[in-house]
């Protein structure tokens, strides 16, 4: 009997299968994780199922659907609209999750210690917290992209960081100030836990919903400008990207309209489905309530 | 005589501020919520503070328990007081100074599973292995009257009495020498509460623990302490043994306290209200004694001098000046 | 105070109230007969999640979604059924016939209107009454709940009140179209013990003079014993005890009513242990079969697993739910 008890209080139930019942209800989530998975899946099978799209001009400017060796088309130097799109993907997924890694570990370490220790850390980083929100983003990102000489996106991914951070500080700030003045907190402030500890195992995965919600809102935010410094000429010109493609179409949307709708599309399914997925995540992490 | 703690003229300000032009911060005044609080209590004994809102109960309780840095005075656990110690000390007294709070819907950490919560001061003060931690803890569940199969389970799967069950178990598993509750029943049911206040007085004798509780009901303070300490406005105005208190009230304001208490029973109505009017704001208290706005014995002198706590029979002690002349 | 001779103003005929919820639904009212005579005070009693509050917002329909009224009536002074009234009809009722006093008056009350402008409200929209005459209606109404110099005080915001002051302007505020029934939702439970006195000695003489029935809903026995004429006791969408306060005190008959008698820490003598009733209360979801309180109970017998057992009249005005007791016949 005791034995039983013993073995079955090993099994209980994991926070990922509860948070993963709550999220197969959400069908608006499922559809982002979808899109998201299916951008993973296109980043990552880029080279195996397409050759680098070679320019072959004799079949400049086929229009979609009319050779299927070329499902949707060419543009002008007649390389496979499908590839250079799935060759797309690459780029924005990589700026994406590699801004908001940065963003995270900019903005959540900065409006964590601003929120937790109060006072005049708080004072110090939310000031210069107010300043950097002050600059024009996109501004700042082109005066320091220019300071390159060779834009790779790393330089790209590092720029966005750089500058994107502020507004994910400010919402981990709120959520600490809040939740380090609830009992479950003080608890552990009572027990003699350190603040790591408190910060980190007991204020942040609390914390979290909302800053999810901003990081993917964010991550969509940097394909969108990755997007736009490449349609500005500011992108990295060795790779190809969905906002590069756009901007070569441009010239000839007249004519070949789908040289820049087909990446349009791709962008606005990209962020729609982070945006979902953000949602739905938080939704599926809120905790349960009884009564 | 030897005390466990001893709380001596203790005193905590809040500081209210008013902005000129909604900028520059100029100090309108403070919320005197401790002024001067002195008691003690005995290894094994039960205090109870009462007091209405804004008596400055709770204040006093997170002062001992650090959770607010007292402006002055001396809070000594065990003949050291705790407000001067090295860090290193400091560990070692909040091992033995354990807390519950009063809602236990918020007390615990929602993303973790109860038998981790309960488990986490294990964590922080001993170099047990998660094994080890974890039968210690299972025991402490059926202690509380949990089941080891609530190990796993997250707060939320909780009924409210089942939650301060939680609580408890957390507060006592490192078997510490005092445990300050504030209102742990007030946010419960009725047949629940008698359940959490019964384990409570168990534990307490199992235990030999000393408890602050902090109540602002009469009949819970009565039931579960054997000294109780009665405050109005930042002030002890009475300290007693439960049955002297109760039975030989002093302070008019104790006086009124017990006889507001609504009685279950049809045949023993109120007629008058005990006490007139409300609570002063505790940012411009009254001069001299603070309850003389209410009194109805109030005299001059009332008006001109702070009473002192005084022992005016055998181990009760009354802030009054009625009494004090005769 | 034999039945017939009083007035019969709300006749609560099995009324049913269910919850739709994701988890199933919560019963939160099962069949619940009840009535509620003029000038009387009625005192509503359980712990929470007993359906006490859904049964007195039922009352003026105020059941919010996704709680339904599914079966049932609800007679008002003998004739009208208000489950019928249609929009209109129920809106003029609510107010003038049956006012609530919440649980906590800082969030019932607008914090934007002063405390005048709220009781102005109240009696423009049920009596024909403007300007001038309905605010000189609103001291009135604030002078019978003795808040000092009404005149000024109506031109006060709610946050310039101190709490006891606010319970109070509620109660002026649900007294000012002279309704029939005030219906008291914990109206002292969030008050300290001192303000909690004089609301409870506030409503007795309010009862006293203005002859309004109030329908006391509340888990405190004590302010039960204070203020109430009968006593209703709830357990899990079911009444399971009905009588006059005094004999409910004396003797209650039905064993969780005792039970909920012995829980309380009593305040003018010492115990050593309290009187605890085994397990938890039981879901409203999936009521267990037969008396819901059966596996509580300590005298449970075998009939108390299989059949439901009916409020039934034991004499004196007291009615009980429990198979211990025979039709007219007191143990």
């Amino acid at each position: 009997m005791e034995e039983d008890m013993e073995k079955k209080i090993i099994k209980g139930r994991s926070y990922l299968r509860r948070f993963l019942r709550r999220f197969r209800r959400n069908y608006l989530g499922i559809f982002g994780a979808i899109i998201v998975f299916s951008l993973i899946f296109m980043a990552v099978s880029a080279s195996t199922l397409f050759p680098y799209p070679k320019p072959r001009l004799e079949m400049r400017y086929t229009p979609p659907f009319k050779d299927w060796s070329v499902p949707l088309g060419t543009d002008n130097l007649g390389r496979d609209m499908l590839a250079l799109i799935f060759y797309g993907a690459r780029t924005s997924l990589k700026v994406g999750l590699g801004s908001i890694v940065l963003l995270f570990l900019f903005g959540v370490l900065i409006g964590s210690l601003a929120g937790y220790f109060g006072k005049w850390v708080d004072e110090i980083l939310m000031r210069f917290t107010d300043i950097m929100l002050t600059i024009p983003t996109l501004f700042l990102i082109i005066v320091f992209l220019s300071m390159f000489e060779v834009r790779g996106t790393n330089v790209i991914i590092f720029a966005i960081g750089v500058t994107g951070w502020p507004g994910l500080a400010r919402i981990t700030r709120s959520q600490f100030l809040s939740l380090k003045k609830t009992p479950y907190v003080e608890a552990v402030q009572v027990m003699g836990g350190s603040s790591l500890r408190i910060m980190f195992r007991h204020i942040l995965p609390n914390a979290l919903p909302p800053i999810i919600v901003v990081l993917t809102f964010q991550m969509a935010g940097a394909i969108l400008t990755e997007a736009g410094l490449s349609f500005l000429g500011l992108g990295d010109p060795t790779l190809i990207s969905w906002g590069k493609i756009i901007t070569q179409g441009r010239v000839s949307v007249a004519t070949a309209w789908w040289e820049s709708t087909f990446p349009g599309i791709a962008i606005l399914f990209a962020v729609l489905g982070f945006n979902l997925l953000g949602d739905a995540i938080r939704d599926s992490f809120e905790v349960e309530k009884v009564g | 005589m030897s005390y466990l703690l001893k709380v001596s003229q203790l005193k905590k300000y809040f500081p209210v501020k008013k902005y000129v032009f909604g900028l520059i911060p100029k100090k309108k005044g403070d919320i005197k919520a401790v002024d001067n609080v002195s008691f003690e209590i005995k290894p094994g004994e039960c205090f109870g503070l009462v007091g209405e809102t804004g008596s400055g109960k709770t204040t006093t309780a997170r002062c001992i328990v650090l959770l607010e840095k007292p402006d002055s005075g001396k809070i000594e656990f065990e003949g050291q007081n705790i407000l001067s110690m090295s860090r290193k000390d400091l560990k070692k007294v909040k091992r033995n100074i354990q807390m519950i709070f009063q809602d236990p819907y918020t007390s615990l950490n929602p993303r973790i599973p109860i038998g981790k919560s309960i488990g986490e001061p294990l964590e922080l003060h001993t170099d047990m292995s998660s094994q080890e931690i974890r039968s210690e803890v299972v025991t402490m569940l059926k202690e509380v009257g949990l089941s080891p199969l609530h190990y796993y389970r997250y707060p939320a799967e909780f009924s409210g009495g089942q939650r301060q069950r939680i609580s408890i178990a957390r507060a006592l598993i490192l078997k510490p020498k005092l445990i300050v509750a504030d209102e742990p029943v007030s946010s419960l049911d009725v047949s629940i509460k008698a359940k959490i206040l019964n384990l409570m007085k168990l534990l307490q004798t199992k235990y030999n623990l000393s408890y602050l509780i902090i109540s602002h009901e009469m009949s819970v303070i009565r039931f579960i302490s054997h000294r109780i300490g009665v405050m109005y406005l930042g002030k002890i105005m009475e300290i007693a043994d439960k049955r002297s208190l109760f039975e030989n009230p002093m302070h008019p304001y104790t006086k009124g306290l017990i006889s507001s208490i609504p009685l279950p029973d049809p045949e023993r109505k109120m007629k008058t209200a005990p006490l007139k009017g409300t609570l002063p704001s505790p940012i411009n208290p009254p001069s001299g004694c603070r309850f003389r706005t209410r009194c109805e014995y109030a005299k001059e002198i009332c008006e001109k001098e702070v009473p002192q706590l005084i022992e005016v029979e055998d181990g009760h002690y009354v802030a009054c000046h009625l009494l004090q002349c005769s | 105070m034999d039945e017939e001779e009083k007035e019969v103003l709300f006749d609560i005929r099995n009324l049913k109230v269910y919850y739709y919820t994701l988890d199933g639904v919560v019963k939160a009212v099962d069949d619940v007969s009840l009535k509620i005579y003029k000038g009387e005070t009625l005192s509503l009693v359980g712990e929470s999640g007993c359906g006490k509050s859904t049964l007195s917002l039922s009352l003026c329909r105020l059941v919010q979604r996704p709680g339904k009224i599914v079966g049932g009536e609800i007679l008002y002074k003998g004739s009208e059924d208000i489950l019928k009234y249609d929009e209109k009809q129920i809106q003029q009722f609510r107010g003038s016939k049956v006012a609530i006093v919440f649980q906590d008056p800082t969030s019932s009350l607008n914090p934007v209107f002063r405390i005048g402008d709220q009781i102005v409200e109240a009696i423009t929209i049920h009596q024909a009454l403007k300007g001038k005459e309905a605010w000189k209606k609103s001291y009135e109404a604030l002078s019978l709940v003795k808040i000092p110099s009404p005149e000024d005080m109506a031109h006060s915001y709610p946050h310039q009140y101190s709490a006891g002051m606010r319970q109070r302007a509620m109660i002026a505020l649900a007294l000012s179209c002279n309704p029939d029934l005030v219906i008291a939702d914990e109206p002292t439970s969030n008050l300290d013990v001192t303000i909690q006195a004089q609301i409870l000695l506030l409503l007795k003489e309010l009862k006293e003079k203005l002859g309004t029935s109030i329908l006391l809903v509340t888990h405190d026995l004590g302010v039960t014993a204070q203020l109430a004429d009968r006593v209703a006791v709830m357990y899990a969408g079911k009444i399971v005890e009905i009588g006059p306060v005094e004999d409910f005190y004396k003797k209650p008959l039905h064993p969780y009513s005792k039970a909920l008698l012995g829980a309380i820490p009593p305040p003018h003598k010492d115990v050593d242990m309290l009187q605890e009733i085994k397990g938890e209360v039981s879901s409203l979801v999936n009521p267990p079969e037969g008396c819901r309180f059966h596996p509580r109970c300590e005298h449970a017998m075998d009939i108390c697993t299989k059949k439901d057992p009916e409020l039934i009249d034991v004499g004196n005005g007291r009615k009980v739910a429990c198979f211990l007791y025979k039709e007219g016949v007191m143990k």
